[in-house]
């Protein structure tokens, strides 16, 4: 398969089952909910050191939010309920409470509660208000500013973390610029984020490594600079790859931020230095969903 | 939708229990078997059919026509569907009522909503005293749902109130909010004497200083509370009257209180938009 001569390896990428919340932090302007949700989302690439993986969905107008106040929503995603629990007392904690005029809401609309201002509400030493409106509990806590309003508890729901694909071009630049444009067209879609730094990633990782502390090492198949030197998946005229990882709520929202992101990098065609498109993964033993490319591209 | 309309024929002597008369109790039954049912009024029965002129079909949905303040109990503990009062209602109006729609076209007597678990009810006159308040002996008034006055209420409105939300577009009298245990009140018009008197927790929501504040009350300061946005986006469902409030998230002075009981409460004075 190619599209405006970019070819799609008949390959799929592999992904794995996580939790995910989304939470809706609101402030007096826009700029100050950023503030927020950026510290909210910092360090949060990967699970396998962060803890979490989480970024922001998108911007919220103020009709879209509780108290009607300009609003982002963050997605975290975790790989159990117990890790969802410790990241969002951490990080809503430290990066919400503490961020001038902000608020903090739950933003699924069902799934298992997981407690937000549950147990954030003890910093008001006595002093918190609990105001139960519409069903929904909602926590007051007196804080220097005024009062950080926070809901009782946020919701949780089965997600799927690991969608990726990968963009082979001819040089760095033309690599960066494609996923540029991939991100851009891919954060219009609902339900997923692109974890890691500007959304994209440079050091795709292979399960192992020489060193045996190691769980995970530099996809050398897949490093230009070592095409002499290991079993390459690289031909001759690729000289960068960028990786681009999805995680989403549903399986649908991550091959539709597929579909959106390859047509993207596609639209720059081979004329631009893009040739290919894969997709990274452990020969399907791992991951239970699969995104075939191919599939999705058709 | 089915609705069975009870328009009065003749004004009752004494008070009439209502409480029989509620959608779901009702919901199937012929109009002679409802025109059978009989109503206690002091010491006496007196049958349905020779207070009311039945119409419709019963179902979810009750309209009680010419409705007088010798009626009472209306749709109390009722637990579905709604009723359309046309008239004046008597006491205890949505007594205990634990869900539902109760909509009054005119006036109440006292102790509308008392001891209510959930529901909603709309009033678009006036309401006399002890409006969501516990009778004496209860612990606790109304429990849960949502009360909307548009005109005015009398005293002691929300005595040992528990939860849920009060919205009043007209004036109070003297003790509102006095004994509450949690919930909300928001009064748009004049607050009366003494509001908040012993108030274990709960908030008090006004658009103007009351008539006086208890001295067990502590002046906390002016702030912007963000919760308030909450609150508004919920009552300007009710009435646009809320609607000023919701689009500016007003300014409040805070009063701490009532000391004597934990002051855990609050009076929150909204300064007007500007």
């Amino acid at each position: 398969m190619k599209i405006n001569g970019v070819l799609i390896d008949n390959t799929f990428a592999e992904a794995f089952p996580m939790r995910a919340t989304r939470i809706i932090i609101t402030a007096q302007n826009l700029e100050w909910a950023y503030h927020s949700a950026n510290a909210m989302t910092g360090f949060a690439t990967s699970v396998i050191a962060c803890g979490c993986e989480s970024s922001i969905e998108r911007e919220l107008k103020p009709s879209e939010t509780p108290d009607g106040r300009p609003g982002i929503a963050v997605l975290l995603f975790t790989m159990s309920s117990k890790d969802m629990i410790k990241q969002i007392q951490n990080r809503v904690g430290q990066c919400v409470l503490t961020a001038p005029t902000s608020a903090c809401f739950n933003g699924m609309p069902d799934g298992d509660k997981v407690p937000l201002g549950k147990n954030l509400r003890f910093f008001g030493d006595g002093f918190q208000i609990s105001k139960k409106l519409n069903n929904t509990r909602y926590w007051r806590i007196p804080v220097m500013d005024g009062e950080f309003v926070v809901e009782e508890n946020a919701r949780m729901s089965k997600a799927i973390g690991g969608g990726n694909f990968l963009i082979l071009a001819e040089t760095q630049e033309q690599a960066l610029a494609a996923s540029e444009k991939a991100i851009r067209a891919m954060r219009k879609i609902r339900n997923v984020i692109m974890p890691f730094p500007g959304g994209v990633v440079r050091s795709g990782s292979k399960v192992g490594s020489k060193y045996p502390s190691l769980p995970a090492s530099t996809n050398d198949a897949f490093c230009p600079s070592l095409k002499g030197m290991v079993k390459t998946d690289l031909s001759e005229e690729i000289g960068s790859v960028m990786e681009i990882v999805i995680d989403g709520l549903d399986q649908d929202s991550i091959k539709q931020a597929t579909r959106v992101g390859i047509q993207a990098v596609c639209s720059l065609g081979l004329k631009k230095g893009i040739h290919r498109i894969s997709a990274g993964n452990y020969g399907g033993s791992l991951g239970p969903y699969h995104f075939h490319l191919r599939e999705i591209m058709s | 939708m089915s609705v069975l309309t009870l328009t009065l024929i003749q004004k009752p002597v004494q008070n009439v229990d209502m409480s029989p008369l509620i959608p779901e109790r009702l919901a199937g039954k012929s109009l002679e078997t409802i025109g059978r049912m009989r109503l206690s009024s002091g010491n006496k029965k007196i049958a349905v059919k020779q207070l009311f002129e039945l119409e419709g079909e019963a179902g979810d949905s009750l309209q009680i026509n010419k409705a007088t303040e010798r009626l009472e109990l209306i749709g109390a503990g009722m637990t579905s569907g709604s009723i359309d009062v046309r008239g004046n209602a008597g006491d205890y109006l949505g007594f205990a009522m634990q869900a539902g729609r109760i909509k009054l076209k005119g006036n109440a007597a006292d102790w509308l909503g008392s001891n209510m678990k959930n529901g909603h009810i709309e009033v678009t006159g006036n309401v006399g005293d002890y409006m969501a308040s516990a009778r004496p002996g209860d612990p606790q008034g109304m429990k849960g749902g949502v009360i909307h006055v548009r005109g005015n209420v009398g005293a002691r409105l929300g005595d040992r109130m528990r939860r849920g939300m009060i919205a009043i577009e007209g004036d109070t009298g003297d003790y509102c909010g006095a004994r509450m245990l949690a919930g909300t009140i928001v009064v748009l018009g004049q607050v009366g004497e003494f509001p908040g008197y012993a108030m274990k927790r709960g908030t008090l929501l006004m658009t103007q200083k009351p008539v006086s504040i208890p001295a067990s009350f502590n002046f906390c300061g002016k702030y912007k509370p963000v919760f308030l946005g909450l609150v508004f986006r919920d009552l300007i469902n009710l009435s646009k009257s809320f609607k000023a409030y919701k689009d500016f998230l007003p300014t409040v002075e805070r009063y701490a209180g009532d000391l004597s009981w934990d002051g855990k409460g609050e009076i929150l004075i909204m300064h007007k938009a500007h």
